[in-house]
C-alpha cells in the first residue's frame, strides 16, 4: 500500500467506537450541526467508504473537506485512531474518484508549475532580501551547517515577508553558518497533502530534501509551523531519515537567545495562539512560552484554551480557498478569545496564523513569534 | 399485526415545515452516522430532524403520533446501551441544537438548561460562580444534560453526590401526543405533585421528549486532593476500597480500573511513572485544612492491604490527567481490540469482591480467542462496568459476547441480589432481564408506558418494560 492509501485506515475507522470526545471541541462540528460534520462522524462515512456501504459523492465530500486538521481529534481520541492522517487518506481517494473542490485544481497548478502556492515566479522568493535590504548579510544556496527554509507564505506574501526579515536578523545574530535555498526552494508540500494531491508530493518532497542535502546542511530551521511539521513528520514517511535534523525557529530561539535582558515591562497584556501544526500536532508548546515569559514577564497571559486544547484559527490553505468562510469565523473568534482576556496582542509562531488573524481586523495586534524577538533585541 | 407507520414525502414536508429543510434530512450519509452509538448495534432512521424549540418537538410529535411513527430522541449519543438507536426507524430527533443555557441562578441554586447543554460545558459555566451539577459521568466532556437525566446518569461522584435525580427540580416535557407538560415545582422542596419529574428522569426517552430541565446546583468544594494506589489484585483493591468507604471518609469519587484498563487509560494519557496495574482513585472534595489530614488516613487505610504504589497530590494538572485516564477507560479499551462493549452493573457493597472475581473469569470460561474483557468502575456505589473486548466482525466473537452478557446478569449479578443497571439504562442490550429483576412490577411499567405513549411511537424496541413496540406486542 502506498503512503495514505484509505484501505490502511480500516483498521483506525473500526477502532473508533463513537465516544464522541473529538466533538467537544471540534472547530467545525459547531459549524456544520449534523453528525457528519463531527470527527466521529467523517471517521463513520470513512468507514462506510471503506466498507462500501456509502456511495463516494459529492456530499461525502463536503463533509471530508469541512474538517480544518486542527487535530484536536488526534490529541483527544483515547481509542487513538489517526483521524488526520485518515482524513488525507480519504481526501486522496476523494481526488482520485473525481469528488473534490474544484478550486483545488489551481492551487495545485500553482505549486507543479511555479513551485509555490502563489503561482509566482519561484526566483521571487528571494525578493525579500532586497525589499528589507538584506542581500548582502544573507547567503543563498551556499554550502552551510544551517538551511533556513522561509516556505511560501513567509518567503512571498506581503504580510509572511516581515517574518522572513525578523527571523534571517535573528539567524545571523545568533551567529550562525545559515543560508537560503533560494529559487531551488520548492513548496513543502503541505498545502498539497492537505487538499488531498498527491501525486507530485514524493517528486517535491524528494527535491527538497535532496537541495538541502547539496547543501551539507546538518540543520533544517522553519518558521512555518506547517513547513515544520511536513518535515518533521511526513518527509520521513516517503523518503525515510533526512539525513539532518529539523528545528522550528522557535526551539533555536529558546536555546541560544538569552532575552531576559529585553524585558518588556508595559504595553499591555500578550497572549499566545498555538499553532495546530506546531502544539497540538508536533507537541511543542514551551519553547515559544519560556521566550514570551522571559520578554514579558507577568504581562504574558494565556488563552482560555491553550496548548492542546487551542482553538484552530483557520488559517490552513485549504480551508482558507475551500471554506473560507469558516476561516475567517475561527480568526474571529480567536480574536475574541483574545480580547475576552484583555490582551493587546495575541503573538504565533506561524505566517498562516499571522496572516489569517491578521485579516480578522480589530483592535488586538497580530505579530510572529519572531517580529516580537526581532523588536525587542532592536533587530528590525 | 398492526406495523409501524412508514416515513413518506408527505411527512418529510411536513417536518421541513416544522423545523426548516436545513434541519431535516434523509441523506443516506447522515442516517448511515446516526445509525450507531457506542454499541456494536446499527440500525438507520428514515430521517433525522434537529429541533430547535419545544414548540417545534411538540409539532412533530403530533404528525409522528397520527401516523403511528416511532420517534426517537438522541443527545450526544454516547449511549452504551443503544439508547438513542432507532430500532424501528422512524424519526431521529437530533437534540443537539437545543443547547442553550438559559439561566443560572446561583442565589437560588438552579440553572435552567435545554436538553442539549454538554455537561462539562455547564459545569466551566457554573465554575464562573463557584458552582456546579455534581453528577459526572465519564462522558461529560460531550454528553447532554438531556441524556443525562433519560439515563439518570451519575458517573464518578456519586458516592459523595448522587445521580442526576438528585438535581432535578423540574422538567418540561413534550408527551407523545405533542402536549407540553411541566413537572415538579421551581423551588428547592416541593411535595405538591405525585413525583413526576423522577419518573420522567431515567425513562430512556419512552414516555415524553424532555426539552427543558431545572436543575439544583451546589457550590464547589473549597479544595480537592487526589491518592492513587496501584495494587497487584482487584481483591485487594476492593478489600481497600471497602476499608476507607466503612472509615466514615466520603471521597467524591472512588475508582477502579483493572489492569488492563489501566495499561489502555495509561497509554492514551500518557502517564509513564505510575506502574501499570489494578488502579485505585481516591478524590477528596474538602475544606482547605482538612483535604491533607484526611489523604494521610485514607492512604494509611489502603496501605494495610499492601499496595504496590501510593502517590497523593494536590497538584491539580496532575490530578486532572489522572481523571482523564479514568474517564478514557472505555474508548481506551478499543486499543486492546477492534470492538467494546460496556456493560453496566450494581451489587450490593459486601458482594462486590465476589462480583469483581466472578466477572474476572468469564472469558476465561468462555475461551474463544480474541475475546477479552477490562473492567473498571466506580467501586464506591459498587457499580463495575465489565466492558468486553472482541472483534464484532469474527462471528464467533460476537456469540461469545452475548453468552458472556447472559452470564454476567444472569449467572452473576442477579443472584448476588445486584441490579442490571446502575447508571447507562435498559435500552437495547438488558432488555430482556427486566423481567427477571422485575417480575412484580414489569406489568405495571408496561401499563405506565401506554399511559403516557398509547401508540408506543417513543424509542420503542427497548427500555424499562422490557422490549416494547408496536411490532412485538400489537397495538
Amino acid at each position: 500500500m502506498s503512503v495514505y492509501d484509505l484501505e490502511s485506515y480500516s483498521e483506525d475507522v473500526q477502532r473508533c467506537m463513537r465516544c464522541g470526545f473529538c466533538k467537544s471541541l471540534c472547530p467545525t462540528y459547531e459549524f456544520v450541526g449534523w453528525e457528519s460534520g463531527s470527527p466521529r462522524g467523517r471517521m463513520l462515512l470513512i468507514k462506510g467508504l471503506i466498507d462500501k456501504e456509502l456511495e463516494v459523492n459529492e456530499y461525502v465530500a463536503d463533509k471530508i473537506y469541512k474538517c480544518v486538521l486542527c487535530g484536536y481529534c488526534l490529541w483527544r481520541c483515547p481509542p487513538g485512531v489517526r483521524t488526520t492522517d485518515a482524513i488525507k487518506a480519504c481526501r486522496k481517494f476523494l481526488v482520485d474518484s473525481g469528488f473534490y473542490p474544484r478550486e483545488l485544481d489551481d492551487l495545485e497548478e500553482k505549486i507543479e508549475k511555479s513551485h509555490n502556492l502563489y503561482g509566482l515566479p519561484n526566483d521571487s522568493r528571494l525578493k525579500w532580501l532586497d525589499l528589507a535590504n538584506l542581500s548582502n548579510e544573507v547567503s543563498v544556496n551556499r554550502k552551510a551547517e544551517v538551511v533556513y527554509f522561509p516556505g511560501c507564505v513567509t518567503s512571498l506574501s506581503s504580510r509572511g515577508r516581515r517574518i522572513a526579515y525578523s527571523s534571517s536578523r535573528i539567524l545571523n545574530k545568533m551567529g550562525l553558518n545559515w543560508t537560503l535555498i533560494g529559487e531551488e526552494e520548492w513548496c513543502c508540500g503541505n498545502p498539497l497533502l492537505l487538499a488531498g494531491k498527491l501525486d507530485r508530493l514524493k517528486d517535491i518532497i524528494e527535491h527538497n530534501v535532496e537541495a538541502i542535502r547539496g547543501l551539507e546542511a546538518e540543520v533544517l530551521v522553519t518558521s512555518c509551523a506547517g513547513c515544520y511539521r511536513m518535515f518533521a513528520q511526513e518527509y520521513p514517511k516517503f523518503v525515510g531519515d533526512l539525513g539532518f535534523k529539523v528545528y522550528h525557529i522557535s526551539q533555536l530561539i529558546e536555546e541560544r537567545l538569552d532575552l531576559k535582558s529585553f524585558m518588556v515591562k508595559d504595553g499591555g497584556k500578550v497572549t499566545y495562539h498555538d499553532p495546530c501544526e506546531l502544539g497540538r500536532q508536533a507537541g511543542i508548546y514551551d519553547s515559544p512560552r519560556r521566550i514570551l515569559k522571559d520578554i514579558f514577564g507577568s504581562l504574558f497571559v494565556e488563552l482560555p484554551k491553550n496548548k492542546a486544547l487551542a482553538k484552530c484559527c483557520g488559517g490552513n490553505r485549504v480551508t482558507r480557498i475551500i471554506n473560507p468562510e469558516v476561516s475567517r469565523n475561527l480568526a474571529l473568534r480567536k480574536l475574541d478569545e483574545a480580547r475576552s482576556i484583555g490582551a493587546r496582542k495575541i503573538v504565533t509562531a506561524c505566517p498562516a496564523c499571522v496572516v489569517n488573524l491578521s485579516e480578522g481586523g480589530g483592535e488586538v495586534e497580530v505579530v510572529d513569534l519572531t517580529e516580537v524577538v526581532a523588536e525587542v533585541m532592536g533587530l528590525t | 399485526m398492526p406495523k409501524y407507520g412508514r416515513v413518506k414525502d408527505s411527512h418529510i414536508k411536513v417536518l421541513e415545515d416544522i423545523v426548516g429543510s436545513e434541519k431535516v434530512s434523509t441523506r443516506p450519509e447522515e442516517l448511515y452516522c446516526y445509525s450507531r452509538d457506542s454499541t456494536i448495534f446499527k440500525y438507520r432512521p428514515d430521517v433525522v430532524v434537529r429541533p430547535e424549540n419545544s414548540a417545534q418537538v411538540s409539532e412533530i410529535l403530533k404528525v409522528a403520533n397520527e401516523d403511528r411513527i416511532p420517534v426517537t430522541p438522541r443527545g450526544s449519543g454516547t449511549s452504551a446501551a443503544g439508547l438513542p438507536l432507532p430500532v424501528y426507524g422512524g424519526i431521529l430527533l437530533d437534540m443537539s441544537s437545543m443547547n442553550k443555557i438559559e439561566l443560572i441562578d446561583v442565589e437560588n441554586q438552579i440553572a435552567i438548561v435545554q436538553p442539549g447543554v454538554v455537561c462539562d460545558v455547564l459545569n466551566e459555566r457554573l465554575r464562573e460562580y463557584g458552582f456546579f451539577f455534581p453528577p459526572d459521568p465519564a462522558s461529560s466532556p460531550i454528553c447532554t444534560i438531556g441524556g443525562m437525566v433519560n439515563t439518570n446518569a451519575s458517573g464518578n461522584r456519586t458516592m459523595k453526590y448522587g445521580p442526576t435525580r438528585n438535581y432535578v427540580l423540574w422538567l418540561e416535557v413534550v408527551l407523545a401526543n405533542g402536549k407540553i407538560i411541566h413537572t415538579g415545582s421551581k423551588t428547592l422542596k416541593s411535595v405538591s405533585d405525585y413525583d413526576l419529574t423522577r419518573l420522567f428522569v431515567g425513562s430512556e426517552g419512552s414516555l415524553g421528549v424532555v426539552t427543558k430541565v431545572g436543575l439544583k446546583v451546589v457550590p464547589l468544594p473549597e479544595s480537592v486532593g487526589t491518592a492513587i494506589f496501584i495494587f497487584d489484585s482487584v481483591d485487594k483493591l476492593v478489600r481497600a476500597a471497602t476499608k476507607v468507604r466503612l472509615s466514615g471518609i466520603v471521597p467524591e469519587m472512588l475508582e477502579f480500573m483493572d489492569r488492563r484498563t489501566t495499561s489502555a487509560s495509561f497509554d492514551y494519557a500518557g502517564i509513564k511513572d505510575v506502574p501499570e496495574g489494578n488502579f485505585l482513585l481516591l478524590d477528596l472534595g474538602e475544606r482547605r485544612e482538612a483535604v491533607e489530614p484526611l489523604l494521610e488516613k485514607v492512604v494509611s487505610i489502603c496501605n494495610s492491604e499492601n499496595p504496590e504504589f501510593v502517590d497523593k497530590t494536590l497538584d491539580l494538572e496532575y490530578r486532572e490527567n489522572l481523571i482523564k485516564a479514568r474517564k478514557a477507560a472505555l474508548p481506551a479499551l478499543s486499543r486492546l481490540r477492534p470492538s467494546t462493549a460496556m456493560e453496566d452493573c450494581t451489587v450490593p457493597l459486601t458482594k462486590l469482591p465476589e462480583a469483581a472475581v466472578k466477572v474476572e473469569k468469564i472469558p476465561e470460561d468462555l475461551g474463544v480467542e480474541g475475546f477479552g474483557l477490562g473492567n473498571f468502575g466506580h467501586i464506591g456505589d459498587g457499580n463495575m462496568h465489565p466492558t468486553f473486548v472482541f472483534d464484532e466482525r469474527e462471528e464467533e466473537q460476537r456469540k461469545a459476547l452475548f453468552k458472556a452478557i447472559d452470564i454476567l446478569y444472569q449467572d452473576i449479578v442477579l443472584p448476588l441480589g445486584g441490579s442490571v443497571t446502575a447508571e447507562h439504562g435498559i435500552g437495547l442490550t438488558r432488555a430482556k432481564y427486566v423481567a427477571l429483576e422485575h417480575p412484580s412490577t414489569v406489568g405495571l411499567m408496561r401499563s405506565l408506558k401506554r399511559l403516557f405513549d398509547p401508540n408506543l411511537i417513543l424509542n420503542p424496541g427497548k427500555g424499562k418494560g422490557g422490549p416494547l413496540s408496536v411490532e412485538e406486542v400489537g397495538s
